[in-house]
């Protein structure tokens, strides 16, 4: 008989992933607040077993019981999970301990609730920016926080969305946001203010009006800034503001997109993670095993490695980022 | 009049002159004061001498014209002067009849002032009267309504006088004043009364309350009279029927002809171990006739058990345990026995069959325990065990029978028990396994019948709360078979996740809230409500919801309990979270209470219920 904790794994949401410093671990955190630790090197190593069994990870621990792990962020010494109202680190040292599954968070940040609202917010996105050191966080209360890591200390807070804040992204001195509102905001981060606003949902050519004005995604370059989410995946020029490319996916909704070496890698409420240039070609489409794709890491060194995960139990795993080459169970 | 002012004028002014010399006084004031004096003379003056004086006067000026008349038609030189002074005479006897007009003039509006007066003081008068006359009517009326007052207390039934004298105490009778005062007399026969009666309905409340308590008392005694009932009667039934000739013949015969290993010993050992505490010694045997050898094997023993498991009145269970001779297993045939449930599709449920089925995990009955069978079966061309017809091998009832066959389950292989301990062990637990599904299938029945008649049972539960203002209603509520459901593209996943299998029962609810629809397939699980059953949602193409919707509904139907929930629970959560979807989508309008539509980078819907004041819904 299927027990109620597979039963609830059936309807599992992978909403966060990161790897090790090292690159050796593929983390992934869920919507009931369990990790689950991955050994790249065992699961892409040529020691496979049988093929018709998904291969599950190390181990997993239940990092936060009840509790949304909506994002996850690798730093130097430790790895970050934000859940309902607070920020938590990780020594990295445990994943290779054995009392790894009862460990406990080396530190938490908690974020102030609103005074008039009985509970805490979300921290929904999370990017550390290596050029101040400091960590930046998208919370359910639309302002975004910035918080030392150094000391624990929420140092302020930049405040402008009318709605959560669904992701962020930052460059240099630069970070970007967006928001269940509708907007994508620019935010100078040496003189804490916001530079620029831009509302997709405005714009005929990029509204989707059927699925909402909620950009789900947001990534930039010197250049272009790409964002999607109920309005179409679309690439922006950066200093013009004016959208240059709209992608033309059969998605129900953007949730993760980013720009990496010239191609833009999107996901969302479709069957399908597109690679594609930024004229809008279509370079490879991945099937994906969730039904909608929330988050999505890669990285070149030591394995060469894509990673997608969403509503589903599984981790679609493309070492080439062409094609799926595995899928892995969460649990 | 013109002519009038003139010679007011005129004489104002010589009497101005006249009175210059003495006090200087304004013209205004001058001739009010002659006003004045005039009011004052006519006043003074009566009416009747002025008339005369004015007649009088008339005739003065008459005598006055004709002489002038006749003066000058006498034509006469030296009658100028006479006629000079005839003509000043007449002169101021003009002014006579004035003064004499201006004094009337004034006594006619000092007439007309009294008469205003005197006819404003008749109507005042009169409308004081009127108050009056209306003030007594009313009194009157008053009056005749005191007269007609009828007091409660002359309807009061009061104890007679000598009877009130006797026995009402001395502080209420008082005698001494009620003798010779009649009011006084009735005041305390009716404070006697009112003492009484309080008395009474205290007594009458006590009454009532050891009435109950009697009552309850009767009640818990017979409910324990009910309970020993079945304990006195049969709740268990155990019978072994058969041809006992016939067994006896066989076991005879079964000495001579056995030349097996030792069936004889096996077969005694698993008679005597079938679950009844009861006589039964038979020895079973094989028939010495020569049959074909399909229907030997497929001999039963001649004798068999039969269990009759009572659980209420009208509901029985009867189950007859056979055992088959040469395939050396135990089969189960069974009725269950209601009374009228009515409902169309409850009736499968019913089926004793589908009942028993998976009473243990995996326990299909549906594949001979023995493994050896598949093998004798086959050889003589039999196909499959239940084909045959001849009831169905549960594991249980081999079990129960003491009969242990290696299993593929490693677990069961490791209790190493003897059959002895084995059968002892689960006759009782099964019995009790038997009743626990059958009771919960009754009540499962029960519960559909209300889902069918479009009626949810309004109930509280304390570990998952359930809102029960909901605006989406149950719109049809029927059966459907294992091939329909099999046939929707989304069954498919869940009958890959083993989730559903064709032992279920199915059906389908669909929702309504406007004109959007919402259907959910529902395989009920054959251990209902142990295990819960599971929903198969899907929406309307009228509504716009993306599968994560209904993934996320599906989460919050199937999964997010405390404790197995019930088929009512997972309706009344489904409908609440159809609710939720369509009013966070502005697809209906907003009934319930919630924060945020939508929350997080999976944009949940605040599904879940906390019963906090009128009821809330928040973000899991």
């Amino acid at each position: 008989m299927i027990e109620t904790s597979d039963k609830k794994l059936i309807y599992n949401t992978v909403l966060s992933q990161t790897f090790s410093p090292d690159g050796n671990y593929l983390l992934a955190g869920n919507i009931y607040g369990d990790v689950s630790v991955f050994d790249l090197s065992k699961i892409l190593g040529p020691n496979k077993i049988e093929d018709n069994e998904l291969q599950g990870p190390n181990y997993r621990f239940a990092a936060h019981p009840q509790q949304e792990i909506a994002c996850m962020l690798s730093i130097e010494n430790f790895f970050v999970t934000g859940t309902h109202g607070e920020i938590s680190g990780w020594d990295w040292k445990m994943i290779n301990s054995n009392k790894a599954p009862k460990s406990k968070a080396s530190w938490n940040i908690q974020i102030p609730a609103n005074k008039d609202s009985y509970d805490k917010p979300d921290i929904n996105y999370m990017v550390y920016s290596k050029v101040d050191h400091l960590l930046y966080a998208g919370c359910g209360d639309n302002n975004i926080y910035i918080v030392n890591l150094e000391d624990g200390r929420i140092l302020r807070n930049l405040q402008g969305h009318t709605d959560y804040i669904h992701c962020l992204a930052v460059m240099d001195n630069q970070l970007a946001s967006c928001s269940e509102d509708g907007s994508v905001r620019l935010w100078d981060l040496r003189k804490r203010e916001n530079t620029n606003v831009l509302t997709p949902h405005l714009i005929d050519k990029v509204a989707r009006p059927r699925l909402g004005k909620w950009i789900g995604t947001v990534d930039f370059t010197e250049d272009w800034l790409l964002c999607g989410g109920g309005p179409s995946l679309s690439l922006w020029h950066m200093r013009t503001m004016e959208a240059a490319t709209i992608f033309d996916l059969a998605d129900q909704g953007i949730h993760v997109a980013e720009i990496y070496e010239e191609r833009v890698i999107a996901g969302g409420a479709a069957a399908h993670v597109y690679h594609m240039t930024y004229q809008g070609e279509v370079l490879a489409k991945v099937p994906t095993s969730s039904l909608t794709v929330y988050s999505i890491v890669h990285q070149e060194t030591p394995h060469k490695v894509l990673c997608a995960a969403g509503s589903s139990n599984f981790i679609d795993i493309s070492t080439n980022f062409n094609y799926r080459e595995m899928m892995l169970k969460f649990a | 009049m013109g002519k009038e002012n003139e010679s007011d004028g005129t004489k104002k002014r010589r009497k101005s002159l006249n009175t210059s010399g003495g006090v200087s006084m304004k013209d205004g004031d001058m001739y009010k004061i002659i006003i004045s004096y005039e009011e004052k003379e006519a006043n003074e003056r009566l009416p009747e001498d002025d008339s005369e004086c004015f007649l009088a006067t008339c005739d003065n000026i008459r005598a006055a014209m004709n002489k002038i008349v006749k003066l000058k038609s006498s034509g006469d030189s030296n009658v100028k002067d006479e006629i000079r002074e005839l003509q000043v005479q007449t002169s101021l006897a003009f002014v006579e009849l004035k003064k004499l007009n201006r004094m009337e003039k004034f006594r006619t509006k000092c007439a007309r002032d009294s008469l205003v007066a005197a006819k404003s003081s008749v109507d005042s008068k009169h409308l004081h009267l009127q108050n009056l006359l209306y003030e007594v009517m009313h009194l009157k009326k008053e009056v005749v309504k005191c007269l007609q007052f009828k007091s409660k207390d002359e309807l009061i039934e009061l104890v007679s006088e000598e009877e009130f004298y006797k026995e009402a105490p001395e502080n209420i009778s008082r005698p001494e004043i009620t003798k010779n005062n009649p009011h006084q007399l009735r005041l305390a026969r009716l404070e006697w009364e009112l003492t009484q009666r309080k008395q009474l309905a205290a007594l009458c409340d006590e009454l009532t309350e050891s009435k109950k308590a009697v009552a309850s008392s009767i009640e818990t005694k017979q409910t324990r009279l009910d309970n020993l009932a079945p304990q006195l009667h049969n709740t268990l039934v155990v019978k072994v029927e058969g041809d006992e000739d016939e067994a006896k013949r066989a076991n005879n015969q079964d000495g001579l002809q056995e030349s097996d290993s030792d069936p004889e010993n096996q077969s005694e050992s698993i008679v005597e171990e079938v679950p009844v505490h009861k006589k039964r010694h038979h020895r079973l045997s094989r028939e010495a006739r020569q049959e074909e050898k399909r229907s030997k094997l497929l001999q039963r023993h001649p004798l068999h058990v039969k269990i009759i498991i009572v659980l209420k009145n009208e509901t029985k269970l009867t189950l007859c345990f056979y055992y088959m001779i040469y395939l050396k297993v135990i089969t189960v045939e069974s009725k269950l026995e209601t009374e009228d449930l009515g409902g169309i599709s409850a009736g499968d449920m019913l089926v004793s069959e589908s009942i028993l089925r998976e009473l243990y995990p995996q326990d299909s009955g549906l594949e001979s325990p023995n493994p050896a069978n598949q093998y004798q079966l086959s050889r003589h061309n039999l196909g499959s065990f239940s084909s045959l017809g001849l009831g169905i091998p549960y594991r249980w009832a081999q079990r129960m029978a003491g009969l242990h066959f290696v299993s593929s389950d490693m677990n069961e292989q490791q209790r190493k028990l003897t059959s002895q301990e084995l059968a002892q062990d689960c006759v009782e637990s099964v019995l009790k396994e038997i009743k626990r599904r059958v009771k919960a299938r009754l009540d499962l029945c029960s519960e559909i019948r209300h889902l069918e008649s479009g009626n949810l049972p309004i109930f509280v539960s304390t570990t998952d709360p359930v809102p029960q203002k909901i605006s989406t209603s149950l719109h049809r509520f029927t059966t459907m078979t294992w091939k329909n459901y099999s046939n929707y593209i989304t069954s498919s996943a869940f009958c890959q996740q083993g989730l559903v299998s064709s032992v279920d029962i199915f059906y389908e609810a669909v929702l309504r809230r406007g004109s959007s629809e919402l259907v959910a397939r529902i395989a009920i699980k054959p251990d209902y409500p142990k295990i819960a059953p599971v929903f198969n949602v899907s929406i309307s193409p009228m509504v716009p919801a993306s599968a994560d919707i209904v993934r996320d509904i599906e989460r919050e139907v199937n999964v997010m309990w405390t404790k197995s929930p019930t088929l009512t629970a997972q309706i009344q959560r489904l409908r609440a979270c159809f609710d939720i979807y369509l009013e966070t989508e502005s697809m209906a309008p907003k009934e319930k209470i919630f924060f945020h539509p939508v929350k997080g980078r999976t944009r949940a819907r605040p599904y879940k219920y906390l019963s906090l004041g009128g009821g809330i819904f928040i973000h899991r």
